[in-house]
């Protein structure tokens, strides 16, 4: 090294040769950054991202995978069942159009209604000696294959396309949110295992509660997969609700709540709904807070339910929330949020006795997917 | 067998990682020694191959400190808690394929009535 900088002419002793040659470089590095910055940050980014993409490959793999060893261990089928569950994997809806928005939510929840009997079925064909709990839960984990599938391909997709045209915003739109959606891949590879196993997941919160309130006692069925039973708290009549389990089922409690309030001719005096709700980062995961107003996720039907019916009949909607990440709610649940379940209790005791007065008839629904927990 | 393979290559790199670092940290203090002498070229070459090892290292050793979270994070059991109503008995084992929230399990080893699950959650990661 040395003797080549001697043949240039830049010698230990000199040190104006060696600046010489530091200061062009920094020159051209600075032209160079000018003409080609973009092109550079173009291709890590695309180098970030291809690796992403194999992770993402690798998880919906192993996803498929599992999803097949757990259909053939539970539902024993009498034929392979890979071509079919590709099959399903690659599933779609397509949602009812919005340009007259006028009657949608039931144009929305007969769609809906199609597209889960449809799946149910299918899964049903695909592990015939499954009970109905494990159908269930191999719904579910079917559900969570195809939406890792369902990422993996929109991905791959954005991936290619922005390498294909060179396009340094598009791939940039798709660097910008890939830490949140590797976020979500990773939960709903959490879920998957729970889902496999029956194991209850964050979202169970709202169930759990309910099963507290409702153990030793009579049950029945009402709506799509809604046990409901009666008890009393305080002197107050409290009809609670659940989805059925522990198959991983959220039932439809929009139509069981409308169909409680029908049998009581609206005599309902309260409605409290408990729900896992997504927290802001930086907030305790198991932390409660109560509010008004119908709690339930999902894509707004039994929400739209709920509300029309308790306007109608002006019954107050109280909702008493557990906070927890988005991810939290889909993985196998966390010791904070199962414990808070009887914290919930005694806000709904606290709740009671300030709003209500003995005698009085109140519906408390536990929201969310009870796999995992029973009645 | 797998297993260990791994944990001798987690090891073998970090203390590569480590060694680079000091390696670094030594060619730097190198090049200080360099331009106190006057060796400006020497300075130079030094402190570039310095810095450079010391952010490869670095770089090296935070990957691997995430990795070690997530592997802590993937190896945690999911839990079930069983209690008997009669005379509050509770164990905790881990958790078995069937297991549910209220499902009534085996027979108190205290009072023989029912043991229950009342609980089914995620160990939580060791702070």
């Amino acid at each position: 090294m040395l003797d080549w900088l001697s043949a240039l002419g830049i010698t230990g002793t000199d040190s104006s040769g060696l600046s010489t040659i530091v200061s062009t470089l920094m020159y051209l590095s600075f032209i160079f950054f000018i003409l080609f910055g973009q092109k550079i940050q173009l291709y890590t980014m695309i180098w970030n991202m291809s690796g992403a993409l194999k992770k993402l490959e690798f998880m919906k793999n192993d996803a498929k995978a599992l999803t097949i060893k757990t259909l053939i261990e539970l539902g024993k089928p009498k034929e392979d069942p890979i071509p079919r569950i590709s099959g399903l994997l690659e599933a779609f809806f397509i949602t009812p159009v919005d340009m007259d928005p006028a009657g949608i939510v039931w144009k929305l929840d007969h769609l809906m209604d199609v597209r889960d009997n449809k799946f149910k079925d299918d899964v049903k064909r695909l592990a015939p000696e499954a009970d109905n709990a494990q159908v269930n839960n191999l719904e579910n984990l079917v559900e969570g294959s195809l939406a890792l599938n369902t990422i993996y391909r929109i991905v791959r997709h954005f991936y290619l396309l922005g390498k294909k045209t060179q396009s340094f915003y598009l791939i940039l739109q798709l660097q910008m949110i890939l830490p949140l959606v590797m976020q979500e891949a990773e939960a709903l590879v959490g879920a998957t295992k729970a889902f496999a196993q029956g194991q209850p997941i964050g979202d169970g919160l709202g169930p759990l509660v309910v099963s507290k309130l409702m153990k030793d006692k009579e049950k029945r069925k009402v709506e799509k997969d809604v046990v409901v039973s009666e008890l009393t708290m305080d002197g107050r009549n409290i009809i609670a609700l659940k989805a059925e389990g522990p198959g991983g089922n959220v039932g439809k409690p929009g139509d069981a709540i409308k169909q409680l309030i029908k049998e009581r001719e609206g005599k309902v005096d309260m409605v409290i709904m408990i729900d896992a709700a997504v927290k802001f980062e930086g907030e305790k995961t198991g932390g409660i807070s109560e509010g008004t107003g119908a709690a339930i996720g999902g894509i707004g039907t039994e929400r739209f339910k709920i509300e029309e019916e308790a306007s109608k009949n002006k019954i107050p909607v109280y909702a008493i929330i557990v906070k927890e990440s988005l991810q939290e709610a889909i993985m196998p649940m966390k010791k904070e949020i199962s414990e808070s379940a009887d914290n919930v209790i005694t806000k709904i005791k606290g709740l009671i006795q300030e709003q209500t007065k003995e005698g009085q008839t109140i519906i408390v629904a536990g929201i969310g997917n009870t796999i995992g927990v029973g009645q | 067998m797998k297993q260990k393979k791994d944990s001798l290559y987690f090891y073998v790199s970090v203390i590569f990682s480590l060694g680079v670092l000091a390696y670094s940290a030594w060619l730097i203090l190198s090049s200080v020694l360099s331009y106190n002498e006057g060796q400006t070229e020497s300075f130079y070459y030094s402190l570039i191959l310095g810095l450079i090892g010391i952010a490869l290292s670095i770089s090296s050793l935070l990957t691997m400190r995430r990795r070690i979270q997530i592997i802590k994070t993937q190896s945690l059991k999911t839990l079930t808690t069983e209690i008997c109503e009669k005379c509050n008995f509770k164990r905790v084992r881990e958790f078995k394929a069937g297991d549910y929230i209220n499902k009534k399990t085996e027979p108190c080893p205290q009072c023989k009535a029912d043991l229950a699950i009342s609980m089914i959650y995620k160990e939580s990661p060791k702070e």
